[in-house]
């Protein structure tokens, strides 16, 4: 079991990159609010609410976006995953920060999407949504056991426009160019802590860096496969600078310009200077400032941070 | 990596059979499946897949496209899955079957029977509840059986006050 102590510490080394540092370690010991977005492929966000509200749960539409809600209370302790509007595939619970990516990826009916790391789906069939079925997705992943997820709550929710692939994202070939490509890549994961508080804190680090080599691999492969003015959205759930900014840093070198995000959600700019524990200082390209930072002090949710990156 | 089975885009003649049937059996208007392509994989599994069909033919590693819609059962007859008729059952009109209470709702969710006299014919129907289109069940001599799947099952204990 993971200590008070230990999370004070692993997160020591963000002190001065968070605003409002001390109130951001209180909110990641306190657990995360549940939230759901609604399948609109299947039910509208105001019947749903209503069925919900009639069962007993009380839920607040969220600011992010009209599908999304936050679910306040319960009446009785029935998990989220056990009702039969769950089982109809009529919601998805769904973290709220975990819904940003789709939103700034921005996808439209007809195109071809890429998700090179998708399992289980939040954001697969999110997107999906999105295009009314319409247009194709590839929603690749790594693991067999987490495309069984994947395959299921595609199933669950009725999602019929996408192709399943199985491949490591670094490796992936097609014969294709993508419209628009979402990397929600591997991470460190260090920004879920309030959803899985058994989360593995490494203190010394070796698993940022190890996982920052990988995303900047995954991100080369993306330039490859995304067309010429397409969109590449990078994501992750963490607030490493290794795993954030500097893979965008490596990103504006093989190609990529980035561009504003825009969402209803507080959020801070992407840093430009940092020093790490070890006294390195980092400088990023000014433009990394495009990207966003959401803390989960900010507006009570998870941390995420994203940059909508272009192929020029 | 095992070779996954591939998916084939099915000849125009398969999908004007597979369009009757659908039409015959459950009243599901051809017009419900435009923009759909009907795939089949292995002898006896018919996808819909509503993403641009040429993909197939361009990627490595596929595992799945698409929604599971039909099964050719040992028996030879079409078995619609749960997850298709959660989709287009909405359209249907003949052999849809309408569950009288929650509790036979439950029951059928849960991988029960119903025993009662429906008006469909001996088969695969569409059950539903509500406005909820629940699933596939199969009717036969006065017993509605269900054949949703055991992943999407759902167990009584969750109904408890």
């Amino acid at each position: 079991m993971i200590t008070p102590q230990k999370i004070l510490k692993y997160y020591e080394r963000y002190r001065d990159i968070i605003p409002g540092y001390d109130e951001f370690l209180s909110y990641l010991l306190k657990p995360l609010p549940y939230s759901i977005r609604v399948n609109t492929l299947k039910i509208s966000p105001e019947k749903l609410a209503s069925r919900m509200e009639a069962k007993g749960f009380t839920l607040r539409r969220s600011k992010l976006h009209p599908w999304f809600f936050e679910v306040e209370s319960m009446e009785w302790e029935v998990k989220l995953g056990a009702t039969l509007e769950h089982t109809l595939g009529y919601y998805y619970v769904q973290e709220i920060v975990s819904g940003i990516p789709p939103i700034v990826l921005d996808p439209k009916p007809w195109e071809l999407i890429l998700d090179m790391a998708a399992a289980p789906g939040s954001k697969t069939t999110q997107i999906a949504q999105m295009m009314g079925c319409k247009g194709t997705i590839v929603a690749n992943d790594i693991s067999r056991e987490r495309i069984k997820a994947l395959k299921s709550n595609l199933d669950r929710l009725g999602v019929t426009n996408t192709v399943i692939t199985i491949c490591d994202a670094r490796r992936f070939r097609s014969n294709i160019l993508f419209d628009r490509i979402l990397l929600d890549a591997p991470c460190s994961s260090e920004a879920t802590i309030r959803k899985d508080p058994s989360l593995q804190l490494d203190l010394s680090y070796r698993s940022v860096r190890r996982f920052s080599k990988l995303q900047k691999s995954m991100i080369e492969r993306a330039y490859h496969l995304l067309r010429e003015d397409g969109v590449l959205v990078y994501s992750v759930c963490t607030f490493a600078p290794e795993e954030c900014e500097e893979v965008v840093e490596y990103a504006l070198k093989i190609g990529f310009e980035i561009e504003e995000i825009d969402i209803p959600l507080e959020h801070t700019e992407g840093i430009t200077e940092w020093m790490d524990e070890r006294g390195r200082r980092y400088t990023f390209d000014p433009d990394i400032s495009k990207a966003i930072r959401v803390y989960p002090h900010f507006e009570n949710t998870g941390g995420m941070f994203i940059a909508k990156l272009r192929k020029v | 990596m095992p070779s996954l089975e591939r998916y084939r885009v099915c000849s125009d003649e398969e999908v004007k059979r597979i369009l009757n049937f659908l039409k015959e059996k459950y009243g599901l208007p051809k017009h419900a499946f435009d923009g759909y392509t009907f795939l089949i994989r292995g002898r006896n599994s018919i996808w819909v897949f509503s993403g641009h069909p040429s993909i197939l033919e361009m990627l490595p590693y596929i595992n799945a496209a698409g929604l599971r819609a039909l099964h050719l059962s040992v028996k030879k007859t079409l078995k619609p899955t749960t997850i298709f008729l959660q989709v287009f059952g909405k359209y249907a009109t003949k052999n849809v079957i309408e569950l009288q209470s929650e509790d036979e709702a439950v029951t059928f969710m849960g991988g029960g029977s119903i025993v009662r006299k429906y008006d469909a014919e001996e088969g695969f129907v569409i059950v539903k509840f509500g406005g909820d289109i629940l699933g596939c069940g199969f009717y036969s001599n006065g017993v509605l059986k269900s054949k949703i799947p055991k992943i999407s099952r759902i167990r009584f204990e969750w109904f408890k006050e």
